[in-house]
């Protein structure tokens, strides 16, 4: 910041030119302890009290779907015919579905497909995502120019058309699942991170640390990277919901994960015509789940962004 | 200018060239064929099919007939349908697709951009609260649980609207609403969070000083700066709502492209699936193009040929 | 803290709707489809969905029930099948049979007429039906006119026009000659595959079929819109000979394929008539609401005789006496089906007026006890410490993939054997179901023709139905003596003894028969639907 220099003319005053007392280094240290960018990024992240409600809700989510399934003494997949469709009560505390299955169990079963796709598509999105990006942002001219064009002829194919075509050719299952949705998925992911990369490499840090004789990887894995840490990790929160809606979106189409597993996908898709007769916990319980998981990646990624944003440092 | 609008589209060309052949290979790689019914169809009924579109002749040589039928824009005959082109299956399907799309992305503009805009007024109100759960809800709940509900409570048990199908403008509401909730969230979201930014700039606060009222600030100063990043997601909400609208079509029984491109696949319709995704394509790659150039009006701080340095 | 709060309700509010909507919804649907179905100005118009656009109004192409279910009413052969399913004179007024069975002389009225008033010769019958063969005209369902002299050497390319033994005498007369007696030639003849079509207007205009404008039809109704994959619209055919016996001004055809929707559109009455969701079947058969047809089909598995463990008889027998068909239906499908223990379905009367499927009796028994016995006894014959894996394959589909995950959990409770499942989108499927790819899968028959023969037929050595990679000489020579058989008694004796041997060596097993479940606006009547054939529309009425 310029000093308001005008206004210290006026008050310019004999005291200020007083010698430094011999303390004087004393202000040079630094009177609270150092604060890095993480850490600072944390501090406001937990002052967003929607964001903290959304990263606890995550973990309640993960470790629901990870001890869930072992609270009741079912299986996922274990039908009792003749107790179809129970409503919720102390036995089946979710109800049952159509063929007898306990509706809690399925649903905190299904929660880890859904999470494991969201999650391993991020993933994939990220490794896949940073490399082709970073890489065609660090070069730069025709090879950016190049990798880009294979980018926009990503972008130009439906989406939908190469999911489907994969899924029949590869066949259903879990692995296609995630391959169909990170096939395209990561293109996202590697616009955003060339976008920073074209932007930081021109910066002074960086320049310097060539200047020292870095090597493109270390330029890349010092300098550039934890730069763009936080456009990537705003990038995967939404990488990992809108995975678990697309495959929920491909259950509808019969696409889904293989029986008897089932996702909250293929449970909300199954569980559509209980609109028309009333089992309403059919539908409920994983329609109520996506959302829930949704909304709580949505606020998390709004918060880490506000957090992430070196601009909006206060 | 033009150099640039004559490079882009040369680029687009040959984007396209690529895709085609990408989906015409992989489609072909699929197992199945259009004449596969559970029925039995005897062997010799099924070679007189295949000759009769090409399909006993190597793929290269149908991929040359198909690239040739194409530089005349011709789509070819369905298989399934044989007395219907695809070309007038797109010119059926096509319009009504577009009237889906465009009556829900105008629901989406309109309704994202006010809710943003009141949300950001009222940042951290309780109106900025109510606008983005709105928001977060609409991002929540897939479509097809959207759309069934809408039917379920405002069709049947109130009987406000027609439960399906694509005869009057009444029967266009249902279905654009359930296609509109997705990316009026989104729009909403980004709208609230650069209008927050634009609303803390020096010169909103100098317009304030003058003192002119908050809806002339929003109007006159503050939205065509808030709506740049709404642009620059434009194109990719044209393909999300082109994709989203298969499941709101096959729900409501509308007559768009979605059903023939499904369909298509299903049947492994050949002609159908190619001229389906190379239409969806041309339209993707030409709404990128077109919000770039937008963008580059808009803001003048862009300068078009210097993209991608 | 209480913005979170706040958040959190409002979410749970929407979603919540759903819980509202459905309880809410169940208890008060008393006005399904009970609105006045008739127009106010008095008109009858009926209101049916199609589900689909359909394939084509040219009756040798369009093989498929989205085409044909139309095209019955727009057209009609010289047959139709009346309200017992038995055929009626339609076209031809009357019709003789000769001594050895296999030549029809085809007597037609002269007051048929076709929609632009011109008569219905025995010519355009003759042209129709060596179209139906022609290869060049690709008919899917030209192996239907296979029983004709000639037809299939005219088909296949062997044999030429001239030689498929159909004549127009003269103009109200037409004769045709079989391969071999065929009792079932007239109820045969009554599928859309043999309607007769407008000579003159399809030389004329090969494309005549594909608009309402251009459509020449002869049954009780006439195209007169066609909106395409959108809707289209029957009126009542002035010129067909018996029109003063139908009711309907009108018909108008939806084309929605979501079965929710289509129930939605019934309750609002958008609709007259609806398919029953998946899971409103039970609610709505005990409020008396859903009502069924037979239809002549059987639901089944198929084993891979060439893949191991199941070249073993006794192994097959396990897997298929371990179902329980009566559960699968009772509790799985819900539909009220017939749970099948043979494969011919029922409805098939032999001479002395026994139903086939009575007189042939259970030939599958589900039996736990004996089912592990028999897996034990498979096992050591062939010398198995464990069962060889078993992925059974279905089509993917809500239904199937129910059935599939209950049989999954019969298996392991009965013979405690862990079956994987598999789904293949259907086109890929099929395709590897013929190339015998699959080990154990999930298939349906539904009846082309009134005979079960049809169905019999399928399991000969190398028929393009067989798929299971059986051969039985025996077998073959049975259904071959029952084709060439004119003694009625006789020829369903070797049909027994097919089926019978069929279910000894186990191929398949049988889960349950077809049928047709629907819902219909209480002031509709006289719709026909038949176990063999399409929907009929000539006899229905709005109150």
């Amino acid at each position: 910041m310029i000093p308001e220099r005008k206004e210290t003319n006026q008050n310019l005053s004999d005291h200020l030119f007083l010698p430094l007392e011999n303390s004087s280094y004393h202000a040079e240290t630094i009177a609270k302890p150092s604060i890095s960018y993480w850490k600072d990024a944390w501090m406001r992240l937990s002052r967003n009290k929607l964001s903290m409600a959304g990263l606890v809700m995550l973990i309640l989510l993960v470790l629901m779907a990870i001890f869930g399934p072992l609270l009741t003494p079912y299986s996922y997949d274990h039908q009792v015919l003749t107790e179809g469709n129970l409503p919720p009560s102390s036995e089946h505390w979710f109800g049952t579905d159509n063929l007898g299955r306990d509706m809690f169990t399925r649903t905190w079963n299904g929660a880890r497909i859904s999470l494991f796709v969201g999650f391993m598509a991020a993933i994939i999105d990220f490794i896949i995502g940073v490399a082709y990006g970073g890489f065609s942002g660090y070069k730069g001219g025709r090879t950016d120019n190049f990798m880009m064009r294979i980018i926009e002829i990503l972008y130009g194919l439906p989406y939908l058309l190469m999911v489907i075509l994969l899924m029949v050719v590869m066949g259903p299952g879990l692995f296609t699942i995630i391959i169909a949705l990170t096939v395209t998925g990561w293109v996202g992911m590697a616009r955003i991170v060339r976008g920073q990369v074209l932007q930081l490499k021109n910066a002074e840090h960086v320049l310097a640390s060539r200047t020292f004789g870095a090597s493109a990887g270390r330029v890349i894995r010092k300098n550039l990277l934890p730069n763009t840490m936080g456009p990537i990790i705003v990038q995967m929160t939404l990488t990992v919901p809108t995975a678990i809606f697309a495959e929920a979106f491909l259950s509808f189409l019969g696409l889904g994960v293989q029986a008897p597993v089932a996702s909250w996908g293929v449970m909300a898709n199954d569980g559509l015509s209980v609109i028309l007769s009333g089992h309403w916990w059919r539908l409920f319980f994983p329609a109520f789940f996506i959302s829930l998981t949704m909304f709580a990646f949505n606020v998390l990624g709004d918060g880490l962004q506000d957090a992430l944003d070196p601009k909006l440092r206060k | 200018m033009a150099k640039y609008v004559m490079n882009r589209l040369f680029a687009m060309v040959i984007t396209l060239w690529i895709i085609v052949t990408i989906t015409f290979f992989l489609m072909h790689a699929v197992p199945g064929s259009p004449f596969n019914q559970e029925r039995n169809t005897s062997e010799a009924v099924q070679q007189n099919l295949e000759a009769h579109y090409h399909l006993n002749e190597p793929v290269f040589i149908q991929y040359a007939i198909y690239i040739k039928s194409l530089a005349t824009l011709d789509f070819g005959p369905s298989i399934k349908q044989s007395s219907t082109s695809v070309n007038e299956m797109i010119g059926r399907g096509f319009p009504v697709s577009a009237e889906l799309g465009i009556t829900s992305l105008i629901i989406a503009i309109i309704s994202g951009i006010v809710l943003g805009i009141m949300a950001a007024l009222r940042h951290n109100g309780a109106i900025d609260y109510m606008a983005m759960t709105f928001a977060v809800i609409g991002i929540s709940v897939p479509n097809f649980i959207m759309a069934t509900l809408l039917i379920q409570q405002l069709a049947v048990t109130w009987e406000i609207f027609p439960v399906a199908t694509w005869a009057s403008p009444m029967h266009m509401i249902l279905p654009s609403i359930a296609l509109a909730t997705g990316p009026m969230a989104i729009i909403a979201r980004l709208t609230r969070s650069s209008m927050i930014e634009v609303l803390n700039q020096d010169y909103i606060m100098t317009a304030r000083a003058k003192g002119m009222t908050t809806f002339q600030i929003v109007t006159k100063h503050a939205l065509r700066n808030a709506l740049l990043p709404v642009i620059t997601i434009l194109g990719t909400l044209v393909a999300g709502v082109l994709t989203g609208s298969f499941v709101i079509e096959k729900i409501f029984a509308i007559p768009g492209m979605g059903k023939y491109f499904i369909n298509g696949i299903n049947d492994r319709d050949y002609p159908v699936i190619m001229g389906t995704t190379v239409f969806y394509s041309a339209f993707l790659i030409m709404m990128l193009f077109i919000v770039d150039i937008a963008y580059g009006i808009l803001d003048p701080r862009i300068k078009l040929h210097k993209r991608g340095e | 803290m209480k913005k979170i709060v706040t958040v959190l309700l409002s979410l749970l509010l929407l979603i919540g709707i759903v819980g509202c909507t459905t309880t809410e919804n169940s208890s008060s649907n008393s006005n399904s489809g009970s609105d006045d179905a008739k127009q106010e100005d008095g008109t009858k118009v009926l209101k049916l969905n199609n589900g689909s656009e359909p394939t084509s109004f040219d009756p040798p192409i369009g093989f498929d029930s989205v085409s044909w279910n139309a095209l019955n009413n727009l057209m009609e052969g010289l047959t139709r099948l009346d309200d017992a399913d038995q055929p009626q004179p339609a076209a031809a007024k009357e019709w003789e049979k000769s001594e050895d069975g296999k030549t029809y002389t085809f007597h037609l009225r002269e007051d048929a007429k076709w929609s632009n008033g011109e008569p219905v010769t025995a010519e355009d019958f003759e042209y129709a039906w060596k179209r139906l063969a022609n290869p060049d005209t690709a008919s899917p369902a030209a192996f239907l006119s296979y029983f004709i002299e000639g037809a299939e050497a005219f088909n296949t390319g062997e044999g030429s026009e001239e030689d498929m033994m159909v004549k127009a005498v003269d103009e109200t007369t037409f004769e045709v000659t079989l391969e071999s007696p065929v009792a079932f030639f007239p109820n045969l003849i009554s599928n859309p595959a043999f309607f007769p079509v407008h000579k003159a207007t399809v030389e004329e205009n090969p494309e005549w079929h594909t608009e309402a404008d251009t459509y020449v039809s002869n049954g009780p109704f006439k195209l007169t819109k066609w909106e395409h994959d959108s809707e289209f619209e029957f009126s009542k055919n002035e010129n067909y000979w018996d029109a003063d016996n139908v009711k309907l001004d009108q018909v108008n055809w939806a084309m929605v394929d979501d079965t929710n929707t289509e129930y939605q559109m019934y309750k609002t009455g958008e609709l007259h008539t609806s398919d029953v969701p998946a899971d409103l079947s039970e609610e709505l058969f005990s409020d008396g609401k859903a009502q069924v047809e037979d239809q002549s089909g059987t639901y089944f598995y198929r084993f891979n005789l060439e893949m191991e463990p199941f070249q073993n008889e006794n192994i097959r027998k396990a897997f298929a006496m371990a179902v329980d068909q009566q559960k699968i239906v009772e509790f799985v499908t819900k539909n009220e089906e017939k749970p099948a223990y043979g494969f011919v379905a029922y409805g098939f009367e032999d001479a002395s007026g026994g139903d086939f499927r009575e007189v042939g009796g259970d030939l599958v028994t589900t039996d736990a006890d004996q089912a592990k016995e028999l897996l034990e006894k498979g096992m050591e014959e062939e010398g198995y410490d464990q069962l060889p894996a078993v992925t059974l394959t279905y089509n993917t589909s809500d239904d199937h993939k129910k059935i599939a995950e209950t049989l999954q959990q019969m298996y392991k409770e009965v013979l405690g054997v862990d079956v994987e499942l598999a789904n293949q989108e259907w086109n890929v499927f099929s395709d590897e179901q013929k190339q015998l790819n699959l080990q154990f899968s999930r298939s349906s028959f539904l009846a082309d023709y009134g005979d079960p023969i049809n169905f019999l037929e399928s399991f000969q050595t190398d028929h393009s139905m067989n798929r299971t990679g059986w051969s039985n000489e025996e077998y073959d020579s049975l259904i071959a003596k029952a084709k060439e058989e004119t003694d009625e008694a006789k020829r369903f004796e070797y049909m027994h003894d097919a089926e019978e041997l069929l279910f000894e060596e186990m191929p398949i097993f049988p889960i349950h028969f077809y049928n047709q479940v629907y819902l219909q606006n209480e002031d509709v009547t006289g719709i026909v639907r038949h176990p063999v054939g399409y929907m009929e529309l000539k006899w229905a009425d709005i109150k």
